[in-house]
């Protein structure tokens, strides 16, 4: 299952600034065997130089990841405000945003959709939950999702 | 206020248009009776003159059949045989006088002071020449300020015939005309045109004078009014403003409290989503028997609880601020810097670096507690948020700017993008995840010094170039 359908596999951009936080993601989706090729930045500006491709990742070789997990909480440059720049880039916008936050204020909610983030998922306190969104998200996005580029 | 003041005239003018009408109608009735009455005074002097022209006419008659009789009745020629010569000039003065001081008057109005019946003693003569003359006297009897001087070109002739003559022509001369009359009340109508022109004139002045000085205190009064109003107005206007601020002051601090409240709940719910999840990890990790990842999940599980009592205790503190209060006192800031310096000695020699504070730097008036907390935390920034492999170098001052006393320190530290400035002092913000904390820190600086009515501030030229942070509160004069 770690291959998508056409056999690909998937490759997520990871912008979490709790360390904890990103090693519970990136294990949920290894004991899953979701995908082997995450990407974690800690910061909004990180997450931002590594998707414009400026910055420390200038000069580098890097995919395009097929799906961004947010959180909105970012040192230096906020969730929002990241998500803001994705959408309203030309080369970028097509690229699905998915907030991972834990924050269920309807604010929040509210200004990522008016943002036009894909989709909004709260991180669940109980730790079999966390992991099932983690499995559920993974195979939603690598084997039902269709990406509108093709590679 | 132009449009007011022009509103208010506009008012007036409303108020007393009555009495600007009633006025004018006044005036016009004056007028139309003014000239009612002028036009019947000529009527009336026409009349007169028409009266007196048959009068004067009738004793012109009566007299001249005086002259004829007596001239009969003399029979013989009467000669006159005078040493002295006749005047030369007669003033008749005809004033309106009673009939018994006439003829008195006429004696004494004859210039040359000499009658003509004193000059001529002869009786019927004498007798003649004063019927003549109260004749001429009673034509002229009602006819007032009627003056006439009679200018003799030559001597009285001294042969009766030509005295008679003369006399007939000085009758007629003297015989008041129709023309004479109407002369007269012409001048009589211009002096007294002219007299009710400056009446009229003077009341007209007098109306005037009393509509602008009722039409001053009622502007006065209107002026004073507005005055009143405009100050209740303005106080209205300052109360509204006080209350505005209040209410921008409420709403800045519920949207201040919904900020705290999202930030809290958010940052608490973070270690608790991290604890559990590693929980969880833990119990597969024991399952599988894989040690080193146990003992992963347990210190991240350990890392999360102590920093959620940390978070705990600084927010504790936080919200201690603005809700327990010292009594303010009078602070040099010097001596608060040299005692915050004091509680950071560990980190400064942990770190190499050197704390300069400036000397008599001005004095505030403010939470003691509170402001060490801040100093502290301030110092603490400084060290913490230093350069790889450089010592710090901290250098604390202020100045007064407008009765501001603002206080400055200056790191050589890491410095902060511009960029970024909106997230220096917010709660739980933290720009660099590679150093320790928990984004309260300035947080707390901002809130003690804004409880303070102070303003914090920093300045950065950007990352690797240091930083300064500054507070500014009202200046304390000390002796």
């Amino acid at each position: 299952m770690s291959e998508r359908v056409n056999g690909e596999s998937l490759h997520i951009l990871l912008v979490e600034d709790n360390e904890a936080h990103a090693e519970l993601v990136m294990r949920s989706f290894e004991h899953h065997r979701v995908s082997n090729r995450v990407t974690h930045v800690q910061d909004g500006q990180a997450a931002l130089d590594y998707l414009f491709k400026q910055g420390q990742y200038a000069k580098l070789e890097l995919a395009r990841p097929h799906v961004v997990l947010l959180d909105l909480r970012l040192p230096k440059v906020d969730g929002l405000d990241v998500l803001r720049q994705i959408k309203t880039s030309d080369d970028l916008n097509k690229i699905p945003v998915v907030i991972l936050s834990t924050s269920a204020a309807e604010k929040d909610i509210a200004k990522a959709y008016e943002y036009s983030a894909n989709s909004y998922v709260v991180k669940p306190l109980d730790f079999d939950k966390f992991e099932q969104l983690m499995d559920d998200m993974g195979y939603y996005w690598m084997a039902w999702n269709k990406n509108p580029w093709s590679e | 206020m132009e449009s007011s003041f022009n509103q208010s005239w506009q008012k007036l003018i409303r108020r007393h248009i009555y009495t600007l009408v009633v006025l004018i109608l006044l005036l016009v009735v004056i007028s139309a009776g003014y000239a009612y009455w002028i036009n019947s005074k000529k009527e009336w002097g026409e009349t007169v003159a028409y009266q007196y022209h048959s009068t004067s006419s009738t004793y012109y008659l009566n007299a001249m059949e005086e002259l004829r009789h007596l001239q009969n009745d003399m029979n013989h020629t009467l000669l006159l045989q005078s040493s002295r010569p006749l005047p030369k000039q007669i003033e008749v003065k005809l004033l309106h006088y009673s009939e018994t001081s006439l003829l008195n008057l006429v004696r004494q109005h004859i210039k040359s002071g000499v009658s003509l019946h004193e000059k001529f003693p002869n009786k019927q003569f004498n007798g003649l020449i004063l019927r003549l003359e109260q004749q001429l006297l009673i034509f002229n009897e009602n006819f007032y300020s009627y003056r006439k001087t009679i200018k003799l070109n030559s001597e009285l002739p001294t042969n009766i015939d030509g005295l008679l003559l003369t006399l007939k022509q000085l009758i007629r001369l003297h015989t008041v005309t129709r023309e004479d009359i109407l002369l007269e009340l012409a001048n009589q109508t211009k002096k007294q045109n002219q007299f009710f022109f400056l009446l009229g004139l003077s009341f007209l002045f007098t109306s005037m004078f009393i509509v602008w000085r009722t039409v001053k205190s009622v502007n006065r009064v209107v002026i004073e009014n507005e005055i009143a109003f405009s100050v209740i107005i303005d106080e209205l206007e300052k109360t509204k403003k006080r209350t505005e601020k209040i209410n921008l002051s409420l709403e800045d601090k519920n949207s201040e409290l919904e900020r705290f409240t999202y930030t809290v709940s958010h940052d608490l719910k973070s270690p608790l989503v991290t604890v559990k999840g590693f929980i969880g990890l833990l119990i597969r990790d024991i399952k599988e028997g894989n040690e080193e990842r146990i003992n992963n999940d347990l210190a991240k599980i350990a890392a999360a609880s102590d920093k959620m009592g940390v978070l705990l205790n600084d927010l504790l503190e936080l919200s201690r601020v603005g809700r327990v209060i010292n009594k303010p006192q009078t602070i040099r800031l010097t001596e608060l810097f040299e005692e915050a310096r004091s509680l950071v000695e560990g980190q400064m020699s942990e770190a190499g670096a050197t704390v300069s504070i400036e000397n008599n730097m001005p004095s505030i008036y403010a939470d003691r507690h509170r402001m060490i907390e801040v100093a502290q935390n301030l110092l603490d920034n400084a060290i913490k948020f230093r350069a790889k492999g450089v010592n710090p170098i901290i250098d604390v001052s202020a100045e007064v700017v407008d009765g501001q006393v603002h206080c400055s320190v200056k790191d050589n530290g890491i410095g902060i993008n511009p960029k970024y400035h909106n997230k220096v002092f917010g709660l739980f913000d933290r720009l660099d995840l590679s150093f320790d904390g928990t984004g309260v820190g300035l947080a707390l600086v901002k809130r003690i010094v804004e409880v303070h009515n102070g303003t914090v501030m920093f300045d950065s030229e950007g990352e690797g170039l240091g930083c300064t942070f500054r507070f500014a509160l009202p200046e304390i004069h000390t002796e």
